[in-house]
């Protein structure tokens, strides 16, 4: 077809997604409340990723979430309990994924299509995706029972083999 | 996946796996302790791969192929959109096929100018002459396009604007004319 | 049936062939990963395991990725439309309904319907994203508004995706659907005085442009003891010279509607304004009732890659054929054709088809040389011509500025010859015909 002069559709980001993300950035953001600076960097990526999804700006939703990840290195290296940790990162990466999911249906479908369900089931796989990994961490987390150091180096080197081998 | 890759996965969750291990029975690993080198080495190795990854990142681009544009129905041409592109090809200097280009719009431009002049009244070799000369119009740039001599006793003040201006000569030179033929043509 | 895939990157989608699908990855997920190792790292410099199990997340998303491959896209489309031969501007609701045929989970899928090419959408949106189970439908609507012409659906754009977005397969769908054909009525514009050439049947018919509307007579020298009565006084204004008109006679004419439908007339002055062929085809049936109303015979021939000729006719059944031919016939179609013309090959079968003393109203934008050439043959060949033409031009920019001084040279090209050419601006065609009334 050939090119028209008013555009198509209107290419905003999808409701649903940006509602789902910014509830799960923000989720991410309270938790992040254990100390002032871990707060300050997941103030400012929620407030990024809210821009970037008002706006249809990748790059802002991934520099927020970049920033809300930043806070939670800094929560858990001030020592956050485990659970906050890993819930605060969880809900970084799912509000990530919804947030530029959003974007991307946004502009291949337009706000006027029905995408609903569409969305709904996406934000529903990321949450089991990263749901899974976060409990049984937790679990094992607990029953070790503040374990040796040992513990994370093998996990952390299994990490970056797994990662080596997992790479395209 | 290659062996390579295999023993790779293999490993790796090998060691996933004893870390597991260890940490649902400490005792496991009561023995082995891993020392503030292997530490901080595990950690930079870490952090390179992480610099590695980003990098990877930032360079893929994501080229989607276009999408139909459903909702509007197919647009038509507007006659002379195809001269506004070679206009617009002439304005950028050193590439190639401008002078191809050039020479296309001069030549249009030239048979219609004849043909204008030609249906007021002159016979075609007055009409050119009218052309070269300049005497068909008041207005200088639209003379200076089809003038043969570029001008060379044009003032400083002229020249000034002239480089000033951010059009380049031949475009506004090619505007002018056409504004200047269009009001001719109307008078009749 | 096995689908033929291809993974090059350039292809568009436009290119896929009817059971062709091509495959691409998005790399979203590219370097999640370092979520976990950057996680894992801090966790490990600063003692802190809580961060290393943190960053599993980013593995598991990374292993998702990897392992993903695109789905198979094996789904049935069902299109209904509310009212497959509407009158013009009237609203079409189009249904769609998507089925999951294959054995496997859809977990996103996305679908453009594929709209005819010349229809607007005017509420809803032909776009849709959904998921569905083996076997699961989902239901798509939306508003089209009808307009001339037999508008044929094109096949639906699939594109699915695996549950992580990764890898995604791209697959045109075809549904059985009745086109929409919408075939506007007759609707009649003004009067167009046609050029003195008769057939020698009884009939009314104007005398040529210019003149006052007085029906054609023919004249001899004036010889002293004539009439004053019948004395030819127009003739005398015009030339200075006595004639006696010998008789008034009735004739009638024959006409043939010829539309210029070859691409160079697919033109219009902005991308949402109508095509000239589409003003062409609205003068021919607007022209087709002014013209039969004096019992003349009209016939409809097109200028076109695909030959298009209704012999001059009159009466009900033959006014129902060219309503039906104007709205649907494939030459008149509302978008360009592809095929190549051939303008002297057309042009002879043309001339071989016309009666020999029929007139040809011509409706054509005339927006290249070829056609005055064509038109100028015509003429001199014995068939008088009479040119309507819609513009197609503006004034936005330079380059358009020129192609209307070169059509308006056309415009004066034909009257030099003296084939009379109407300059049918934005306007009703009635106005630019009452405004050629006195002269075009």
């Amino acid at each position: 077809m050939t090119a028209t002069a008013t555009p198509p559709i209107d290419d905003t980001p999808a409701r649903t997604s940006t509602g789902l993300a910014l509830a799960a950035s923000l989720a991410g953001t309270l938790a992040l409340a254990v100390s002032t600076v871990s707060l300050a960097f997941g103030g400012l990526g929620f407030v990024l990723v809210g821009l970037g999804l008002v706006r249809g700006w990748r790059s802002a939703v991934t520099l927020g979430g970049a920033g809300l990840f930043c806070g939670v290195v800094l929560a858990g290296l001030v020592g956050a309990p485990a659970s906050v940790v890993v819930f605060a990162t969880a809900t970084t990466v799912v509000a990530w994924d919804i947030a530029t999911f959003g974007i991307d249906v946004g502009e291949e479908l337009g706000r006027e299509a029905d995408t609903r369900r569409l969305e709904l089931v996406h934000a529903g796989a990321s949450v089991m995706t990263a749901a899974i990994p976060a409990v049984v961490g937790m679990v094992l987390f607990r029953t070790a029972g503040g374990g040796t150091a040992l513990v994370p180096i093998a996990l952390l080197c299994g990490a970056v083999v797994l990662v080596v081998v997992l790479r395209p | 996946m290659s062996w390579g890759r295999r023993l790779g996965l293999v490993l790796g969750l090998a060691l996933v796996a004893g870390g597991l291990a260890v940490a649902v029975a400490p005792e496991l690993g009561s023995g082995i302790r891993p020392n503030t080198a292997v530490l901080t080495g595990t950690g930079i190795a870490a952090l390179v791969l992480a610099g590695m990854a980003v990098r990877a990142r930032l360079n893929a681009t994501d080229r989607r192929p276009d999408l139909p544009a459903a909702e509007r129905s197919q647009s038509h041409a507007t006659p002379g959109e195809a001269f506004d592109r070679q206009l617009a090809a002439m304005a950028s200097p050193g590439q190639l096929h401008s002078v191809r280009d050039r020479r296309q719009v001069r030549d249009r431009l030239e048979a219609t100018a004849v043909a204008v002049l030609v249906r007021d009244g002159l016979a075609e070799d007055a009409a050119r002459d009218a052309l070269a000369n300049g005497t068909w119009t008041n207005d200088p740039h639209a003379a200076a396009f089809f003038a043969d001599d570029p001008g060379a006793d044009v003032s400083l003040t002229t020249q000034l604007r002239r480089s000033l201006s951010l059009e380049p000569t031949i475009t506004r030179r090619a505007h002018h004319a056409i504004d200047a033929l269009a009001r001719r043509a109307e008078q009749r | 049936m096995r689908a033929t895939e291809s993974a090059d990157a350039d292809r568009t989608y436009a290119d896929l062939g009817p059971n062709e699908t091509t495959t691409r990855r998005t790399e979203r997920w590219r370097g999640v990963s370092a979520l976990a190792l950057v996680a894992g790292a801090a966790g490990v410099l600063a003692n802190q395991p809580a961060l290393v199990v943190a960053g599993t997340v980013g593995i598991a998303f990374a292993a998702l990725a990897r392992a993903a491959g695109p789905p198979e896209i094996e789904v049935a489309l069902e299109r209904t439309v509310s009212d497959a031969d509407p009158d013009p501007d009237d609203s079409v609701t189009v249904t769609v309904d998507v089925t999951n045929t294959g054995e496997s989970i859809l977990p996103d899928l996305r679908l453009i319907d594929g709209v005819p090419p010349a229809l607007d959408v005017a509420s809803g949106s032909p776009r849709f994203g959904t998921a569905l189970r083996p076997g699961e439908s989902a239901t798509l609507s939306y508003d089209v508004t009808a307009t001339r012409g037999n508008h044929a659906f094109e096949p639906a754009l699939a594109v699915a995706r695996d549950v992580s977005g990764t890898a995604e397969r791209a697959r045109r769908v075809r549904a059985d659907a009745t086109p929409i054909a919408c075939v506007p009525s007759l609707k009649s514009a003004g009067e167009l005085p046609l050029r003195a050439q008769t057939t020698g049947q009884p009939g009314r018919v104007l005398t040529e442009i210019g003149g006052s509307g007085v029906a054609f007579h023919t004249t001899r020298e004036y010889r002293p003891g004539d009439p004053l009565s019948r004395i030819d006084w127009n003739g005398l204004a015009k030339t200075g010279e006595l004639a006696t008109v010998d008789f008034r006679e009735e004739r009638a004419a024959s006409v043939v509607l010829l539309i210029d439908a070859r691409e160079e007339a697919y033109r219009a002055p902005g991308p949402d304004a109508e095509s000239a062929v589409e003003r062409s085809v609205r003068a021919a049936g607007a022209l087709y009732d002014a013209l039969t109303d004096e019992e003349n015979r009209v016939g409809i021939a097109a200028l076109s890659p695909e030959p298009c000729w209704l012999a001059p006719g009159a009466g009900t059944a033959h006014r129902a054929r060219v309503r039906e031919l104007l709205a649907t016939h494939p030459a008149l179609a509302p978008t360009p054709p592809d095929a190549p013309f051939y303008p002297s090959i057309r042009a002879r079968r043309l001339r071989r088809r016309l009666p020999d003393d029929a007139q040809l109203v011509v409706c054509s934008p005339l927006c290249d040389d070829t056609i005055v050439r064509l038109l100028q043959r015509f003429d001199s060949a014995g068939h008088r011509v009479t040119v309507v033409s819609p513009d197609p031009t503006s004034e936005a920019t330079p380059g358009r500025r020129l192609a209307g001084i070169e059509r308006r040279l056309r415009l004066s090209t034909l009257r030099s010859a003296s084939i009379p050419a109407l300059d049918w601006r934005d306007e009703p065609l009635a106005t630019a015909l009452a405004r050629a009334g006195g002269s075009v």
